[in-house]
């Protein structure tokens, strides 16, 4: 088997047999992207209402002014059709309907931060949209669809976190890794927090890392690491180590600098355990005539 | 089998692809990474396409804002260069508002002009409550100094109830004046 079929085959797995397991947590991922996607919509939409101008384009932005989009209720009705359309794909209403929740994301996503923040908390959650729009494209049948929707989901969250780890080797070198930096995003999050509520407040790991420069080095070493060894999920067996690994980081960014990328680590944590096996042995242990029951009732579902 | 591998292959060098053009398209983040006169500097990628630059510039100053209620839009020393413990008024709690931090802070850090169209921007932003207040919008900027960081809130914009003053001792590229 050469190495790129041996990747592909750890990435998308197509011969393997089903379990109802598997489908029941296909259908609960697909999901928890629908909310996370919902959730965006309705975060950005209505905010959209009290911006006026643009102060850095971003995406489709550079090419149409989309101040068009501000100060009315545009942002909302954009909201209800994204809502809408990611409806209508998770119950596979029409086929091109994740394609159209992209589109319209995009739109949303360039209309919202087009005020100079290049916002990074959703693009994995939109990544996964255009997994599963190119795989109900793509293929025919639905397990193929849930296989390569899940494949394509690992490569772009392996993708990202390596790429986020050579930008910075790219921009730094390897002395990234010093304690003072981490000081400097400690400083300018307490701004920030300062703006936001008023008040000045440190958390104890916060206070710990300031007054420990070897910790902070340490803290920065093991997220640089973590990050450049992502694409590591792309193989089966080392995928739930990755996973968890990352989810470490996200909440080592939370105690350290109070920023939470709520939906990615969320996500990590569904795709790094077993959920679907453990459906299955759960219904292993149910009788034959409510397991088929269930059966039944996830066939109808997906 | 070999048919669905071969079009899953097809399909990631699509995308691949795709993701490279739009963000060789959009070069703005290289220029975070590798700020060599790039001239869109600060400009974006393609959402959901990024090469995820946060974070890469280790130790680099950095300029975020901060927001304060002022009683006397005319009082002396308002214009000077504060720390935490000399800042003058009242902080203005933004999430009582529900406004973005990010926000102000790239207006105030990323606009490279400052005519009508962006003061009314920002003052849009705060809404009514621009009737009754004057709000201070400091400029604060980090560094490393030594083995410690240093920061500075420099006074930026006055946004009071009827106009917009301009810290005195800075100097604003406007849409006038700023080379095309």
């Amino acid at each position: 088997m050469t190495r790129t079929r041996k990747l592909l085959h750890n990435l998308f797995d197509f011969e393997r047999r089903e379990t109802v397991g598997e489908i029941i947590f296909y259908r609960f991922f697909e999901l928890v992207i629908v909310y996370y996607t919902i959730k965006y919509a309705w975060r950005w939409g209505p905010y959209m209402e009290r911006l006026s101008d643009i102060v850095l384009p971003l995406g489709i932005a550079e090419y149409v002014d989309l101040t068009f989009m501000f100060d009315n209720h545009l942002g909302t009705i954009n909201a209800i059709l994204i809502t809408v359309m990611v409806l209508v794909g998770y119950f596979r209403l029409w086929r091109y309907a994740y394609l159209a929740t992209l589109l319209l994301f995009h739109l949303h996503y360039a209309a919202r931060y087009s005020q100079g923040e290049i916002s990074h908390g959703s693009n994995m959650v939109a990544m996964i949209v255009l997994s599963l729009a190119v795989a109900t494209l793509a293929f025919e049948h639905r397990k193929e669809i849930r296989r390569a929707a899940m494949g394509l989901s690992y490569f772009f969250i392996g993708l990202s976190y390596t790429s986020a780890a050579l930008c910075k080797l790219g921009a730094s070198g390897p002395l990234w890794v010093d304690g003072r930096h981490l000081w400097m995003w400690i400083q300018e999050r307490t701004v920030d927090k300062f703006s936001l509520t008023g008040a000045i407040e440190h958390t104890w790991l916060q206070e710990l890392t300031i007054e420990y420069h070897l910790l902070a080095t340490a803290i920065l070493t093991f997220g640089l690491l973590v990050e450049f060894f992502a694409f590591l999920m792309w193989y089966k067996r080392l995928r739930p180590y990755v996973m968890i690994a990352l989810v470490g980081m996200h909440l080592g960014i939370w105690g350290v600098m109070q920023i939470t990328f709520s939906s990615n680590t969320y996500i990590l944590l569904i795709l790094a355990f077993p959920v679907a096996h453990l459906i299955d042995l759960a219904l292993r242990r149910l009788d034959a005539t409510k397991f088929e029951k269930l059966r039944t009732l996830s066939l109808r579902l997906t | 089998m070999d048919q669905h591998y071969k079009k899953v292959g097809r399909l990631i060098v699509s995308l691949l692809v795709l993701q490279a053009i739009l963000v060789f398209l959009h070069l703005g983040h290289f220029g975070d990474v590798w700020p060599r006169d790039n001239p869109r500097h600060e400009l974006g990628e393609f959402w959901p396409f990024s090469i995820y630059p946060m974070f890469s510039r280790g130790g680099h100053p950095w300029v975020r804002s901060h927001t304060r209620i002022i009683a006397d839009a005319s009082a002396p020393g308002l214009w000077q260069t504060a720390t935490y413990g000399t800042l003058p008024g009242q902080p203005y709690v933004l999430d009582n508002s529900g406004i973005n931090q990010n926000d102000i802070a790239n207006f105030i850090a990323k606009s490279d002009s400052w005519g009508a169209d962006r003061v009314a921007g920002i003052r849009s932003v705060f809404e009514e409550d621009l009737r009754q207040k004057n709000l201070m919008l400091y400029r604060v900027e980090g560094s490393i100094a030594g083995d410690s960081v240093s920061v500075a809130f420099v006074p930026f914009l006055l946004l009071a109830p009827d106009t917009t003053y301009f810290n005195p001792s800075l100097s604003y590229p406007t849409a006038d004046n700023i080379a095309p």
